[in-house]
């Protein structure tokens, strides 16, 4: 519990930035709901645009809006967050070298990983839930009704896949041991990726090209419409969660700490 | 009993470079001083006792127990002091050391104000507005704050200036004095002169010598000098004479070895003048450093 106080307190200032950048631009999002609800945008927009963003069929315009909102929009900041958490477990304490002053008090290596991905998973889970709320309650104090059950679905899907970005990032960050490459690095991978699913729609590939990008295991529209996560994504999510923490613990167990 | 027992201890980089084989024993109450040359192998053996990298082949013992397998328990009574300590640059200098004694398990703070008005340090700083001296006060606090029964410094006073490494080496000496066990690396050859019992000497990861320091003083070399009321003899021949240097009736030169067969010699002539005198340790290491063996 002392290890994860600590590691919480390093991260708190973070955190808080984080979690108002999610909720300011959800906020900024959910002030134009009623432009795009009553102005008919999406009816007056083509078919084949809007496929850009999923398969919205019978689905109503406030569950269409939340939809693009946060998986165009706001999705990019709690992934984005919960790569660098990844980065700053390891890493970023090998480069700024405290991993030292850490090594040397009574804890194995195993609670020091632990202690910090528990900060990592609920740090994510903060910021998620700051930009839920918003969403959720701004568009509802507009006099707007969404499928707030399905909402919180895509939320839950949404933290799969943080976690999984999150453990395949320090899965891989065990073998860099420099925080600023790192964060090029992988921020630069996540931002390409995202950007690339929306070009794969676009194209018109199949869905097995899109699967290539980690965002592509978050259909959200799908979400929305049914109130469930598709089997194969959350089945991929967990086994990269998974596969992903164990390969940490492993490495981290062996990884050589030298000047 | 012995605190340090190393036993063949091999822990190479892909470089070819690391620890080779050392074998090492420190008894418990102890200061002793490691020494060597940058890339010899000091940290690393530091940092592979500390289980911060794995050996290859052969044992660490520490305080009766195996680094392999006990680390935990080991790091409990051990203090380790960087020799460029990184702490949490956000915390100020308390938050750091309560964050270390909280995973310790102590919740007396005495010794950290002890230590803290003895280095005169205000803990209550954040770290990053503390200059690097000051920086490594806290991390001296930090080694020593729970009362460590071996206490490992890799180059402790880089940083510190004169007056803090006084009271350091002052803080030092009383640890042993109440039993507690020194492992010091360092290159300021005086400060290992003046508070080690024994030290070791490490060159390209093997370790050349282990002894006392006034041993090596002692028995290694004499700096000679002499002033016959004739022509001074040829000296030359007598073995252990090196780096003879001859200005008319007066001679200098170092000696290394037994001093009988030098003593003999000299009686043969009539001397007006002679002083043998200790080279400083640097002289001294530095032999072992280049390869020479001590110089013999």
């Amino acid at each position: 519990m002392t290890l994860f106080r600590q590691f919480f307190v390093a991260h708190i200032k973070g955190l808080l930035i984080w979690m108002a950048v999610g909720a300011l631009m959800g906020f900024a999002l959910t002030r134009s709901v009623g432009t795009f609800v009553d102005g008919g945008i999406f009816e007056a927009m083509p078919a084949s645009m809007l496929a850009l963003y999923g398969d919205f069929t019978g689905m109503n315009v406030v569950d269409i809006y939340l939809t693009i909102s946060v998986g165009k929009g706001t999705v990019l900041i709690p992934t984005l967050y919960a790569v660098i958490m990844a980065l700053s477990i390891v890493t970023r304490e090998v480069d700024r070298r405290t991993v030292e002053f850490l090594l040397a008090l009574p804890v194995q290596r195993m609670q020091v990983l632990l202690a910090r991905l528990g900060v990592l998973a609920v740090n994510v889970t903060l910021v998620n839930a700051a930009i839920w709320a918003v969403l959720r309650f701004d568009i509802a104090a507009q006099g707007y009704e969404g499928s707030w059950a399905h909402l919180n679905v895509l939320f839950v899907n949404l933290w799969l896949l943080c976690m999984a970005l999150a453990a395949v990032t320090l899965a891989a960050s065990m073998w860099i041991d420099d925080y600023s490459v790192g964060v090029k690095l992988f921020l630069g991978l996540v931002t390409l990726t995202f950007f690339l699913e929306y070009v794969f729609r676009g194209a018109h590939l199949s869905r097995a090209i899109r699967l290539i990008t980690p965002y592509s295991y978050a259909d959200l529209a799908m979400v929305m419409r049914t109130g469930t996560i598709d089997t194969l994504n959350a089945v991929v999510l967990l086994v990269a969660i998974v596969g992903g923490l164990a390969v940490s613990f492993w490495a981290f167990n062996r990884k050589q700490f030298s000047a | 009993m012995q605190a340090i027992h190393v036993e063949n201890l091999t822990r190479l980089y892909r470089n070819g470079r690391g620890i080779k084989g050392v074998n090492l024993q420190v008894q418990q109450g102890e200061v002793f001083g490691f020494l060597g040359p940058n890339g010899a192998g000091k940290t690393t053996l530091i940092r592979t006792m500390l289980g911060f990298m794995h050996p290859q082949s052969g044992n660490i013992n520490l305080l009766g127990m195996s680094a392999l397998t006990q680390s935990r328990a080991i790091r409990a009574r051990v203090g380790y002091l960087p020799s460029d300590p990184a702490l949490y640059d956000f915390l100020s200098g308390q938050q750091n050391l309560d964050f270390a004694l909280a995973v310790r398990g102590i919740k007396n703070r005495s010794r950290v104000k002890e230590l803290a008005d003895r280095l005169e340090i205000d803990l209550k700083r954040r770290l990053k507005t503390l200059s690097r001296g000051n920086k490594q006060k806290v991390a001296i606090i930090a080694t020593l704050a729970h009362d460590p029964d071996l206490i490992i410094l890799d180059e402790p006073t880089s940083g510190l200036d004169p007056l803090v490494q006084e009271i350091f080496s002052s803080l030092i000496r009383e640890e042993q004095a109440r039993g507690k066990t020194v492992f010091m690396s360092s290159h300021v050859l005086s400060e290992v002169e003046s508070l080690c019992d024994r030290v070791g000497v490490i060159r390209d990861g093997r370790i050349v010598t282990v002894d006392h320091v006034e041993n090596l003083k002692r028995q290694r070399v004499k700096y000679v000098s002499v002033e016959f009321r004739q022509a001074a003899p040829d000296l030359a021949k007598v073995a252990g004479v090196k780096d003879l240097q001859v200005e008319g009736r007066k001679v200098r030169f170092t000696f290394h070895g037994a001093i009988d067969p030098l003593l003999g010699e000299l009686a043969r002539s009539s001397v007006v003048d002679l002083s043998l005198s200790d080279p400083p340790l640097e002289e001294i290491f530095r032999a072992f450093y280049e390869g020479g063996g001590g110089g013999r």
